[in-house]
């Protein structure tokens, strides 16, 4: 009877498992198998899980039937500005935040605890509104710079410069290191564990980023790749095929630098997550 | 060179005052130890010296120079810290490294240094490791190389062995010994353990709340102390301290004018079984076992006076001399110059008793 | 003694450049979170009580906007919809996620390799899991779903045409998404409960329900609080999903507050409107949230 039990609960544990592979491997093996499939294979039934030719020219179509080049090259400059942004705003501050005492310190940083509070959905219209206002809509810099500063990296960082012994920053001043020195030789080679876990973040988020190149632009002019290949969807609902070519085509970069940097990027969301 | 002078020194936080007024001289070559229980002052007098901490009153001087204002990296000294503060970036070589590099030392040279003080430290081997990678022990001598690299005149250290076990501890006092007769530079060396006090300094200031109750050798520490607080700080276990109160009746006269506390080390006590302890010029007290505990060489015994008052009494172990049973009655005797009176200011009020012919 | 000391100016020497330095540093930082986060949630209730279709002046409307959208029955159906999304998200997400963390506990090769699989979804940009998950669910039998379910004898089944079904169906692309990293945040927490207490659990004779239900679960309360905190408003936040697979329909039944705050505003250019839709989501969130920390000062065991 033991024995018995023992290996049903294998065989449960074995069937589980191949269920929850399935789960995650089928949507994409779906759509990869879509993107190369023909019109005709694509609508019959009942559908084919494998394809006899693969169609390349679904990727030439999908890259043909929006500006694909144009919409990449937003997406890259909003995720480096991001990033250049993040590191030219978020830097200084969290440095400035865990070392020195200043007047108003408990203030400005509980500024920095209720961002990490405010989801953006809350405040895309009255920003949008200002952007309008000033003339900034459809502009690079209306996409970059509410994301160049970040309450909860901010607070992450500080959390990280703060955990660098006194007594570290005490032995170089006895080393007659000056202050910038400490920060460059020191301080920032301490902290790149949280800066390359926050850049990594950065750099998926901006990239995926949707919702805020949708809502803030009025025009083609800076928007950015998904909602592009979402325009793939209302102009060629029709050829299924095509628009999952252009999902591929997304998704794929991306899914390359998770099968390179795997270990990182899952320590920076959980991370992220858990703080 | 490296002679420092503290005088009157003040610090404090707000209300608080840490150091009150504190003068003090380190001689040039010596190896000093501060040593207190903690808060006491003794960490800060070691901070405002290296520069890392303001004082808000009074003058240091180091190799007879005020260095008022001058930068910590300018003042001839390197530090040790309790948690070693190595870079941990950075591998063994270039921590050593970092502090020659900022005064501008060419190559060449700071290899040539670093080789030497790797070499006396026993690093060669772990150059490119980083710190992380390396023992406590071996972390710890390359916070020593890296002050020793700088040739200091001064080396201030920080309760630098406390992070490490029993054993090592043991071994890098001697190393720490050798390698002040070595350099020949200023040692000075803050602890809370009077152990590690009285086995390696030359010259012990012992310290409380801010102030200095003692300054001595290790010897004269142990043996003719101040005041009650150094009796009881120093020594392990501490010295016995009465209350004159509590036992007028046994003591040999005549007693020194002022006397409130009464004062001897448990090896002192001599041990009669008979109750009585035997005459002659001294104290005689009567005392019931309470318990035992054997240390190797030498067994403690913790005793009960009549008056249910505590002691500790330390005899050298003999195998031929049973050891005392819980409850056994016995007979204390301590012989008068061993004895050392306090007044009710809790200094001592007898001059210390010295052999004439005696060499210590 | 041992007190930690700050990097302070040197020999404390108050120079112009030291008092000024951590405001350089620090306030540019500041002035964006203010500009874009603080600001705009009081100028939002600014505009709520405003008439604006971005064309022409703003009017003076007083309270006019919120008085229309409480008599809405649309707006009522949307806060249904927005609270109900929102309690299956989070409940589903989290049980589902515990029992993957404790299914995926001990670390082999196939967990590490279904863990690293569920995580993948958390990578890719939410549109084109839409995309996929629309294509997927497609409602005649072209659709992968169906098909399947056709064997089981089940469906077809509209799972984005149907109106008692939408809902649920963008719950399960939110589900696919997030459960994989709420279950490695889960294991993460699992991994930090000392083993001595299921040894001490053994030895009192505890079975398996009770050692999961007052040991695992009391010790990972924390995390679980925090997890359920941040899907409740990754759950206000949906949009992607909804703008993609259904636009709100069918018949409204997919319509939340911030689609419906997008729509008004991007749409209809009813800027006050979709103001005051902005200022009850912010409303909602503040309550939950404040509730959130309340709550957390009773209940959630420390360690």
């Amino acid at each position: 009877m033991k024995i018995l039990g023992k290996s049903a609960s294998i065989l449960g544990k074995i069937l589980i498992s191949a269920l929850l592979i399935l789960i995650f491997v089928v949507p994409f093996y779906w759509m990869i198998l879509t993107a190369v499939k023909t019109l005709g294979e694509v609508v019959q039934f009942p559908p084919k899980f494998w394809t006899d030719a693969i169609q390349w020219h679904n990727f030439k179509d999908a890259f043909d039937a929006i500006d694909f080049l144009h919409y990449t090259k937003n997406s890259l400059v909003i995720t480096a500005g991001t990033l250049l942004g993040q590191a030219l705003f978020i830097l200084p501050a969290s440095y400035a935040f865990a070392r020195y005492d200043f007047k108003g310190k408990k203030l400005l940083f509980s500024i920095v605890l209720l961002t990490m509070m405010i989801p953006g959905q809350l405040i895309f219209l009255p920003v949008f509104v200002m952007y309008v206002k000033l003339g900034l809509l459809n502009s690079y810099i209306s996409l970059i710079i509410p994301f160049a500063a970040n309450g909860l990296a901010i607070f992450m960082l500080r959390q990280t410069f703060m955990q660098v012994p006194d007594s570290i920053l005490e032995a170089a001043r006895l080393d007659n290191a000056g202050e910038f020195k400490i920060i460059y030789s020191i301080m920032l080679p301490m902290a790149v564990p949280t800066i390359s876990t926050l850049a990594l973040f950065t750099f998926i988020t901006s990239w995926n980023s949707y919702f805020f190149p949708l809502a803030w632009t009025t025009t083609d002019a800076v928007r950015t790749l998904p909602v592009g290949i979402q325009q793939l969807q209302s102009s060629l609902g029709l050829n299924p095929q095509v628009v999952m070519a252009g999902v591929v085509l997304m998704v794929v970069p991306i899914l390359v630098i998770f099968v390179i940097a795997r270990k990182q990027i899952i320590k920076a969301f959980t991370y992220m997550g858990i703080k | 060179m490296g002679e420092i002078r503290l005088e009157n020194v003040d610090k404090s936080y707000g209300d608080k005052e840490i150091i009150k007024s504190l003068s003090l001289t380190i001689e040039d070559g010596s190896f000093t130890v501060l040593v207190g229980p903690s808060g006491c002052g003794k960490s800060t007098i070691l901070r405002i010296i290296a520069g890392l901490e303001k004082k808000t009153g009074g003058n240091v001087f180091i190799g007879n120079k005020n260095v008022e204002g001058v930068e910590p990296g300018k003042r001839n000294l390197a530090m040790v810290f309790q948690n070693y503060a190595l870079y941990p970036t950075m591998t063994v070589r270039q921590n050593i490294e970092f502090g020659l590099k900022n005064i501008k030392i060419p190559k060449q040279e700071r290899d040539r240094l670093i080789d030497e003080v790797t070499g006396i430290v026993g690093l060669t081997a772990h150059l490119e490791k980083k710190p992380q990678f390396l023992s406590g022990g071996e972390r710890q001598r390359v916070a020593l190389a890296r002050a020793m690299v700088k040739k200091p005149a001064v080396f201030l250290m920080d309760e630098p062995l406390s992070n490490l076990d029993a054993k090592l501890r043991q071994q890098l006092r001697l190393e720490l010994i050798e390698l002040h007769n070595r350099l020949g530079a200023t040692f000075l060396y803050v602890t809370h353990d009077q152990v590690e006090a009285m086995s390696m300094g030359t010259k012990i200031v012992l310290m409380d709340n801010g102030r200095i109750m003692q300054e001595d050798t290790a010897h004269d520490i142990y043996n003719y102390p101040k005041n009650v607080f150094s009796s009881k700080f120093i020594g392990s276990p501490p010295m016995n301290v009465l209350e004159l109160g509590e036992l007028s009746e046994y003591l040999p006269t005549p007693l020194p004018a002022g006397v409130k506390f009464v004062g001897f080390r448990p090896e002192k006590a001599k041990i009669a079984e008979n109750r009585r302890g035997s005459g002659g010029d001294g104290l005689s007290l009567e005392a019931t076992v309470t318990g035992r505990e054997m240390l190797g060489s030498e067994i403690l015994y913790s005793v009960e006076l009549t008056n249910k008052r505590k002691l500790a009494v330390k005899v050298m172990d003999d195998t031929e001399i049973s050891q005392l049973e819980y409850g056994t009655q016995i007979g204390l005797f301590i012989s008068s110059r061993h004895i050392i009176f306090f007044n009710d200011a809790e200094e001592r009020v007898t001059a210390p008793y010295r052999a004439e012919s005696k060499v210590i | 003694m041992e007190r930690s000391v700050r990097l302070k100016p040197r020999n404390g020497e108050r120079t112009g450049w030291s008092m000024a330095r951590p405001y350089i540093l620090v306030l540019p930082a500041i002035a964006i979170l203010a500009v874009f986060y603080i600001y705009p949630i009081f100028y939002n209730v600014y505009l709520s009580f405003h008439s604006w279709n971005m064309r022409g002046s703003m009017k003076f409307i007083g309270l006019q906007n919120y008085l229309e959208l409480f008599k809405s029955a649309d707006f009522r159906q949307i806060i249904m919809n927005t609270l109900v999304y929102m309690l299956m998200n989070v409940s589903l997400t989290v049980v589902l996620a515990i029992a993957l963390a404790m299914f995926l506990r001990k670390s082999t090769l196939i967990s590490r390799f279904i863990q690293t699989l569920s995580f993948t979804p958390n990578i890719i940009s939410l549109v084109s899991i839409s995309m996929i998950w629309s294509w997927l669910m497609t409602a005649d039998e072209s659709g992968l779903f169906n098909y399947v379910l056709s064997f089981l004898g089940l469906g077809p089944f509209g799972w984005l045409s149907d109106k008692h079904l939408a809902l649920f169906s963008l719950v399960l692309v939110a589900i696919w998404k997030s459960v994989g990293l709420n279950a490695l945040i889960i294991t993460s927490s699992l991994g930090s409960i000392p083993d001595y207490l299921y040894e001490a659990a053994r030895l009192d004779n505890a079975s398996k329900s009770a050692t999961f239900f007052s040991i695992t679960l009391k010790m990972i309360s924390p995390t679980l609080f925090f997890l359920i905190l941040m899907n409740i408003i990754s759950s206000f936040e949906v949009f992607e999903t909804i703008n993609v697979m259904t636009q709100g329909g069918p018949d409204n039944a997919t319509n939340t507050l911030v689609f419906s705050i997008y729509k008004q505003g991007f749409e209809y250019y009813r800027i006050g409107y979709a103001s005051a839709m902005a200022v009850i989501l912010m409303i909602m969130i503040g309550l939950i949230t404040v509730f959130y920390f309340k709550a957390l000062e009773k209940n959630v065991h420390y360690r």
